[in-house]
């Protein structure tokens, strides 16, 4: 199999490269993109990624497979490279700090300005604060999320205004707190995103949803912030 | 924080892989720059045809010559795009046709009505 | 909180509501237009002016032209804060986008007062 592989090292080189590999794959038996780049990394122990459970549940190898961002883990690779050359580089958007592990500060930055958290000031019961089963179904589909950082590096806006645009997985999480029956901040939250960046950047695109290895909808999250912004500024 | 660091932003790589919904947001885009050009043309021949007789009938004129008719077809082309695609956004904010499959039709549709605009007015100016 | 000076109402909110307001004027504006030429089997000059100049006509106009120029400011100044960016454009990039924002300004304004100009001139 053909791989194109997107290659940096901060120490030797002075911009990236892309190098051309040849890979014998077994035959009989799809492998997931990640087997691939371990084979890779035999071969050739200086190639850098991140992983950790190979199985969809850490978000540590999210990268960019022919133009699309996935994990490495579940993606097989007939469905990265259905024409049979497979494309490997890092997430779009974020500094590089070596082959295919980008520096995830800015997308942790914005996750941490949404306030990540429970914020409840009133007195805490005695064992528990309780949720009835419908405000707890209010949060599937949003507490999903396993911050691989695939939807935020796939999104044009987050792209142009990473510094001041939320950005789909920080998003997810601003209304996640939003919705959540328990959280007494609501005003606080929605305040601190009404301005023409924060969350009015989306332009509803949907590259987040096209790419989310969750499945989870950020977009759909997004325009219920603003509806909420709309009801509240009214 | 690596500021000096590369950053993989391969454009048209990327553009090649966006799905459909990406591409009919881009053309609500440039639909809307081209309108905003396209406006001055549409203000010239305005004040030409609501001057005189004599300045209508050269506004006409423009409008039928090659050039002013190219340019009026892109310009009612773009606004029947940005109108279509705006309508969709619309609906999105009333959360509709906030699902993947959704916002593909709509995309796909979006897309379909501008191209039969196209044809159409194609067909009217010439 | 993201603060930026050059946002319309300074506000995302304000931003979002004008656009989507905006955007019905003009586009019913735009279908009036439309349907008054296929409407119209001959068109010339004193059909054209006696159009324009109802009063109703020169109120929607204005309107229309008003919401243009905020419809038009809010998408041009997302389109220059999105593109007109340090990664393509240096150091420099916000002198830039003064130039590009200015020049917009200036045909928004033009945008405003050629045709009320026209409309409200006529006899």
């Amino acid at each position: 199999m053909q791989i194109s592989l997107y290659r940096f090292d901060p120490d030797t080189d002075e911009s990236p490269r892309t190098d051309s590999l040849e890979l014998d794959l077994p035959e009989g038996r799809d492998l997931m993109v990640l087997d691939v780049l371990e084979l890779l990394k035999a071969e050739d122990p200086s190639i850098a990624y991140r992983r950790s459970c190979r199985e969809g549940v850490c978000g540590s190898d999210g990268i960019n497979m022919n133009g699309r961002n996935g994990l490495a883990c579940i993606t097989p690779v007939s469905e990265a490279a259905p024409r049979g050359k497979l494309t490997l580089r890092p997430l779009p958007g974020l500094p590089v700090v070596r082959d295919l592990v980008v520096d995830m500060s800015q997308f942790y930055r914005q996750y941490e300005k949404i306030k990540p958290w429970l914020v409840n000031d009133t007195a805490p019961p005695a064992r528990e604060r309780l949720q009835s089963p419908e405000d707890r179904e209010k949060l599937n589909g949003l507490y999903e999320c396993i911050l691989c950082a695939c939807c935020s590096t796939a999104c044009p806006s987050f792209w142009w205004n990473p510094d001041k645009f939320v950005g789909p997985a920080g998003l997810l999480q601003a209304y996640r707190f939003l919705a959540d029956s328990r959280d007494t901040a609501t005003a606080e939250r929605l305040a601190a995103l009404e301005d023409p960046f924060s969350v009015f950047r989306c332009r509803g695109i949907m590259n987040c949803v096209s790419v989310c290895p969750k499945g989870l909808n950020p977009t759909r999250a997004i325009g219920k912030i603003r509806s909420m912004l709309l009801s509240q500024g009214i | 924080m690596h500021p000096d660091r590369p950053v993989n932003l391969p454009l048209p790589r990327l553009a090649a892989a966006m799905p459909v919904t990406a591409i009919a947001s881009f053309l609500h885009r440039v639909t809307g720059i081209v309108l905003f050009a396209g406006t001055l043309f549409l203000c010239y021949v305005l004040d030409l045809a609501l001057a005189d007789e004599a300045g209508f009938e050269r506004a006409a004129a423009i409008i039928e010559a090659p050039p002013g008719a190219l340019a009026t077809w892109a310009i009612l082309t773009s606004l029947a795009y940005h109108v279509v695609a705006g309508v969709k956004h619309l609906l999105l904010d009333f959360h509709v046709g906030d699902s993947l499959r959704a916002a593909k039709i709509g995309a796909w549709l979006t897309i379909a009505l501008a191209v039969l605009a196209a044809v159409g007015l194609a067909v009217w100016l010439w | 909180m993201v603060t930026n000076v050059a946002s319309f109402g300074r506000s995302g909110l304000a931003d979002f509501v004008l656009q989507r307001v905006s955007a019905v004027i003009v586009g019913l504006y735009a279908l009036c237009l439309v349907g008054f030429f296929v409407t119209t089997p001959r068109m010339d000059h004193a059909v054209l002016a006696g159009f324009f100049e109802s009063l109703p006509m020169r109120a929607f106009t204005t309107l229309a032209v008003v919401s243009l120029a905020a419809h038009a400011w809010i998408g041009m100044w997302t389109v220059g804060t999105d593109y007109v960016r340090r990664h393509y454009f240096g150091a420099g990039h916000t002198v830039y986008l003064g130039i590009y924002l200015v020049v917009c300004i200036g045909l928004i304004f033009v945008y405003l007062l050629w045709p009320l100009s026209v409309v409200w001139g006529l006899p």
